[in-house]
């Protein structure tokens, strides 16, 4: 069993919920998001979110503006619809249940 | 040093250093590659490349200019690896694992590591997947066929690239091998050669600091004129590049034609390659001159013939660029071959300058009323002709072991006052000066035979060989005073150039007739009468009468 590779999926399989619950409030773009995920400390690259946004952009969850930027290229700042929210509230219920089966399941005596 | 390339990052331009240039195109390259069973993998190669722009401006702050590999690897680790890109919960991942494992693109290196000579046998063997031994026989067979095996192993030499790393080595065999596995041995090259660019660049700035503000400014100023002389030669190399290229192309197809057929044909015209050869023999018949040219043909054409063949070896093989030092070199060399063979155009220019003549007159025994004209045909045969259009008349020459013939030769006939008919030889050459060409002028030999009543006329001069040919013409007129009759032989053909007649019939119809020469001029006895003509030959004539 490759234990790296089995956190890694752990985190990328809570990514999304994450990512939802990020851009709740305020819209942002990638490097804000590795800002907010870097602070609570859930290891993830860049390159994660591009595929992860596009896919949830495609699936109408997520939608983006353009916004200029002094120097460089125009950012992409991404907020939730209305169908995200709903997800978003789906999700945060799926999220609770499962961390409390979890703990249920780690902490049973063997009986 | 170190090459820099131009790239364009989302709309913006980049210099980059060459090596963070292949580490970016990889890196870039690859997360396609993971992203190719991906929807809107577009979108997201283009979201990548912005947020790359919005890094490398982040990091060119100090008045930096050149992307260094440096940038390139911190931006690879904000942005993660390829396989950072991949989502395990569709089916891009089980798609690529079943990909993955593809046998990365074969591509032909020397292998040196089992080389007898340049390892271009042993980098075959190993694409093809056979036993080099094999290889070598079959070109060590070649050096002794006309194909010139030691040629095309020279050539392959220069344009196979050595298998330098471990992931040329593998990609020269197409072996199977893990593609992160490939990445990770590139990126440790790179690291290295990243390490020691900022060593070197550390080194310099230390140096600059060292040296005087003088010194500086004065390297500033060369430095500038170099460049400038350097973008100066590089537009024009690459022009010439371009030409060499399509020229080589076609003297490959020249010399294919000639191989081949004999001869080659472009624009409705055929020429002989060795006749071509053959006829500056004949403009150079001493000399250095002639073997100048020579040189300079050959020097212009092998080295872009071989660029050529390199281009197309290349194209065929999928092989990287040439080290720019081959292209410059036979640019260089064909150069030097252009001036040479522009140095001759202008020496056999120079030859042509001035005219001159010469007019003999040949009295004729016969005086009788009747005579027959026949013309002497130019001994040839078909491999010794060529047909190049010169004056409206199709230019013929044929050389034999002591002279050479050339049909450049009229024939017209016009009355006279005196008694007798007699021929005016006029022989027209050019040459440097006056007196050459008049001399020149000189050596043309031309010899009309009379023989009781038949007059023959060569359709030719000749030149005996050590002569120069300097665009010699020769006219033959004959004289022919009121009463006298000619009949004109068919032979005449080509060469009887317009012949004032009475009724203007133009020169081939006038030929299988008999003319007398009349008060008024020369008048048809035995032609059919011109209402009896149909009417397209009338059609025909009448812009002559006016």
């Amino acid at each position: 069993m490759n234990i790296e590779n089995a956190k890694a999926q752990m985190r990328k399989g809570v990514l999304e919920l994450c990512i939802l619950s990020l851009i709740k409030e305020t819209p942002a773009y990638v490097p804000d998001l590795m800002e907010r995920l870097q602070k609570s400390q859930l290891a993830v690259v860049e390159g994660t979110l591009y595929p992860l946004l596009t896919r949830l952009k495609n699936s109408g969850v997520l939608t983006y503006k353009w916004q200029e930027s002094k120097s460089g290229p125009p950012r992409k700042y991404y907020e939730l619809t209305t169908q995200g929210k709903l997800a978003l509230t789906e999700l945060e219920e799926g999220w609770r249940q499962l961390v409390e089966s979890v703990n249920i399941t780690l902490n049973q005596q063997p009986s | 040093m170190n090459k820099t390339i131009n790239i364009n990052l989302a709309g913006f331009v980049f210099s980059v250093d060459e090596d963070a240039y292949h580490r970016l195109k990889g890196y870039l390259e690859n997360i396609k590659r993971y992203l190719s069973n991906v929807e809107g993998q577009e979108e997201i190669v283009r979201d990548v490349e912005a947020r790359l722009v919005e890094i490398f401006q982040s990091r060119m702050l100090n008045d930096r200019e050149v992307v260094l590999i440096a940038d390139v690897e911190y931006a690879i680790s904000v942005l993660g690896q390829p396989e950072d890109y991949r989502m395990d919960d569709d089916n891009s991942y089980s798609n690529f694992q079943s990909t993955s494992s593809f046998k990365p693109k074969k591509r032909i290196f020397r292998n040196t590591d089992d080389k007898v000579i340049g390892g271009v046998c042993g980098g075959l063997g190993a694409y093809f997947g056979i036993d080099p031994v094999w290889l070598r026989i079959l070109f060590v067979a070649l050096f002794f066929t006309p194909l010139n095996g030691f040629l095309i192993y020279i050539v392959l030499w220069i344009v196979i690239p050595e298998a330098k790393t471990t992931a040329d080595k593998l990609q020269m065999k197409g072996e199977e091998v893990n593609l992160s596995s490939i990445e990770k041995s590139v990126r440790e090259e790179m690291k290295k050669a990243g390490k020691a660019l900022e060593d070197t660049i550390g080194n310099e700035k230390f140096g600059e600091r060292s040296a005087s503000k003088v010194r500086r400014a004065a390297e500033d100023a060369s430095d500038f004129f170099l460049s400038l002389l350097k973008m100066i030669f590089n537009a024009i190399f690459r022009i010439l590049g371009f030409l060499g290229v399509t020229i080589g192309i076609l003297v490959l197809i020249i010399l294919f034609s000639t191989l081949f057929w004999g001869n080659f044909s472009l624009w409705g015209d055929s020429f002989s390659t060795w006749e071509g050869v053959e006829f500056l023999t004949i403009l150079f018949p001493n000399s250095n001159m002639h073997l100048g040219m020579l040189w300079g043909i050959g020097l212009f054409f092998i080295p872009l013939t071989l660029l050529a063949i390199m281009a197309i070896v290349r194209a065929l093989f999928n092989l990287p660029k040439l080290h720019p030092l081959v292209y410059r070199v036979s640019l260089f060399l064909s150069l030097i071959g252009l001036i040479l063979v522009i140095n001759g155009g202008v020496n056999i220019g120079r030859q042509f300058k001035s005219e001159g003549y010469r007019e003999t007159t040949m009295q004729l025994e016969n005086q009788s009323k009747q005579r027959f004209i026949q013309a002497l045909p130019i001994p040839s045969n078909q491999n010794t002709e060529v047909d190049l259009n010169m004056n409206g008349k199709d230019f013929k020459w044929h050389k034999e072991p002591n002279a050479t013939h050339f049909n450049l030769v009229e024939f017209t006939i016009e009355s006279t006052d005196s008694e007798k008919a007699y021929l005016l030889i006029e022989k027209q050459s050019h040459g440097k000066s006056k007196t050459e060409a008049r001399s020149n002028a000189q050596n043309v030999v031309y010899l009309p035979v009379e023989e009781d009543s038949v007059l023959t006329i060569p359709s030719y001069y000749s030149l005996v060989n050590r002569d120069i040919w300097r665009a010699q013409e020769v006219k033959v007129i004959l004289k022919l005073p009121v009463g006298q009759s000619v009949y004109l032989d068919e032979s005449l053909d080509g060469t009887m150039y317009d012949i004032k007649n009475v009724t203007n019939t133009i020169d081939y119809k006038m030929l299988n007739h008999t003319w007398i020469m009349a008060q008024n001029g020369l008048t048809c006895i035995d032609c059919p009468d011109s209402k009896s003509l149909d009417p397209w030959e009338e059609l025909e004539d009448i812009p002559e009468k006016k």
